[in-house]
């Protein structure tokens, strides 16, 4: 059953090819998506991808959240649909409400661009269902502002309810509680600062494999049959 | 390190309280983020923003 994951590009944007590569060579279908469009064609995910939308003016995301596209994307993430938000993907989805909190500038307002080891704290989410907690990853950060901040009651919510999916081995940005990428209340929407996108070929770490595959392996492989099961009928 | 921006614009509203509020649900759809900024809105008379800004 080939899984379909909408890759949503805007202006700006500019992991769009590496996470169709990643998830084309695990056997899914990379499909990109404008963000400009009002609807989502038929997948079965939805990334957005690293990059700069909009420039980053204002503040990372909060330009690309108003993107006409979004608005079927939150429907989606509502309906159960998997999202991943990876860097500036998940301060999008954090600027527009699917996930909380915020990302601030790192500390020490310094760019990191480096490979760090980060840990999988929860298997909850639909990018780390199928690998075991406590494995720890190599994968790419790539960002200025990457500093995850939230509220008191909302971080003791995220442990309470293991919605902290990776959690940096050595905090490189000053991220509250080491967070490297939470999930929503169901799993289903992810963001995270690293880019399993780039950890896909032999040139480097493969890390970012086992979570490309937990996506394409979960819910979004139950849509993608469900899907063309309704299609044939 | 703490940063501020300071935006400046014009609001066509029937009266202070108006233009306030139009202006605080900018703030708090997307001028600022209140999980990690805050914002102050201040009202000038419309006679010193004909003023100083161009048309």
């Amino acid at each position: 059953m080939t899984v379909t994951v909408g890759i949503v590009v805007f202006p700006g944007s500019n992991c769009e090819f590496d996470v169709a590569e990643a998830v084309a060579g695990l056997g899914g279908e990379p499909r990109l998506l404008w963000h400009g469009d009002a609807s989502l064609a038929p997948v079965d995910a939805v990334v957005l991808p690293g990059g700069f939308a909009h420039g980053d003016y204002l503040r990372p995301g909060a330009i690309a959240r108003f993107s006409p596209i979004m608005a079927a994307v939150e429907r989606f993430a509502y309906d159960g649909g998997p999202v991943v938000g990876i860097c500036n993907g998940f301060q999008v989805l954090t600027e527009a409400g699917l996930l909380p909190g915020a990302l601030r500038q790192n500390r020490g307002l310094k760019f990191v661009c480096t490979t760090v080891k980060t840990r999988v704290d929860s298997s909850r989410s639909v990018l780390t269902g199928s690998v075991d907690v406590g494995t720890v990853l190599d994968l790419p950060i790539n960002h200025f502002s990457g500093a995850y901040s939230c509220p008191p009651d909302v971080l003791a919510e995220l442990r309470s309810e293991e919605r902290v999916v990776l959690r940096y081995v050595d905090n490189p940005n000053g991220s509250i509680d080491d967070i490297a990428g939470i999930c929503s209340r169901q799993g289903n929407v992810v963001g995270l600062m690293p880019h399993p996108e780039r950890a896909c070929d032999s040139l480097g770490s493969l890390d970012g494999q086992p979570l490309w595959a937990s996506l394409l392996a979960g819910p979004a492989g139950l849509l993608a049959e469900a899907r063309r099961g309704g299609n044939s009928e | 390190v703490g940063g501020g921006t300071a935006t400046r614009f014009r609001v066509l509203g029937a009266d202070d309280a108006a233009a306030r509020r139009t202006v605080e649900e900018l703030c708090r759809r997307f001028l600022i983020n209140p999980v990690i900024e805050d914002a102050e809105v201040s009202i000038e008379s419309p006679r010193s923003l004909i003023e100083e800004l161009p048309a």
